[in-house]
């Protein structure tokens, strides 16, 4: 499953204000990536000292959640509009 | 007894769904047989492999609307979660669970529950209508 590659973030506010930002999170995969490669290793061995030690802590399996998390935030979309149907007031962020 | 109650009390028996879920569903049956004077049009039937989104929309007649897709694969990734949390927090995070008035085992949380509970939410529609006009529905798609 591919992760999102956008974020969308619109905020609205009354008199036709507002802002939009748009993140290209394809941007920012890489570098998360190259992180988790480079933490995996110290983590691996971290888990097997601490399972040794009788206290086992999943710290591969926690490093390498937040990529799988991300990856599920493809098509999230939150839209919350208040203060009428003219749009004063409104936040929009999707995952595209 | 019409094929949608039938199906809806199977599902109950089954164990696919709670007392309240068929509660749910069987009030929107009734609400929609009253409405039409006949039988109900049957619950949306998706096949579960389809699902992917858990929908939440809130309209209000004050225009304060809220739409929420959040897909399905977010509720997977936050169970798996659950069981990375190392065994020895489980005391300390089920106390603090305890606290808000919950009596709820984090650790009773099994990724085939999870499953289970969307086999058995690919037929839930919410349906709440407020005296003030406002609505609030909780759907599968």
């Amino acid at each position: 499953m591919m992760p999102p590659m956008f974020m969308r973030v619109r905020i609205a506010g009354g008199a036709g204000r507002g802002f939009g930002l748009w993140i290209p999170l394809f941007l920012v995969w890489p570098l998360l990536v190259l992180v988790i490669v480079v933490a995996l290793p110290f983590a691996a061995v971290a888990e097997a000292i601490l399972t040794m030690a009788g206290n086992r802590v999943r710290i591969v399996g926690l490093l390498l959640w937040p990529m799988e998390a991300l990856t599920a935030c493809k098509g999230l979309s939150v839209d919350v509009q208040s203060g009428g149907r003219n749009g004063n007031g409104r936040v929009n962020v999707e995952f595209n | 007894m019409t094929e949608e109650r039938r199906r809806i009390l199977n599902m109950l028996a089954a164990g696919k769904i709670s007392a309240d879920e068929a509660d749910a569903l069987l009030d929107a049956l009734n609400k929609r047989q009253r409405a039409g004077g006949g039988p109900a049009e049957s619950p949306r039937v998706i096949d579960k492999k389809d699902l992917k989104y858990m929908r939440v929309t809130v309209e209000s007649l004050k225009g304060d609307n809220v739409n929420v897709k959040v897909p399905l694969a977010v509720l997977r990734a936050g169970i798996k979660l659950s069981a990375l949390v190392p065994k020895q927090a489980y005391a300390q995070i089920n106390q603090k669970i305890a606290e808000q008035g919950f009596a709820f085992d984090i650790s009773s949380i099994k990724p085939d529950d999870l499953e289970q509970l969307i086999d058995a939410l690919s037929e839930l529609n919410v349906d709440v209508n407020s005296a003030q006009g406002d609505k609030v529905r909780v759907f599968f798609e």
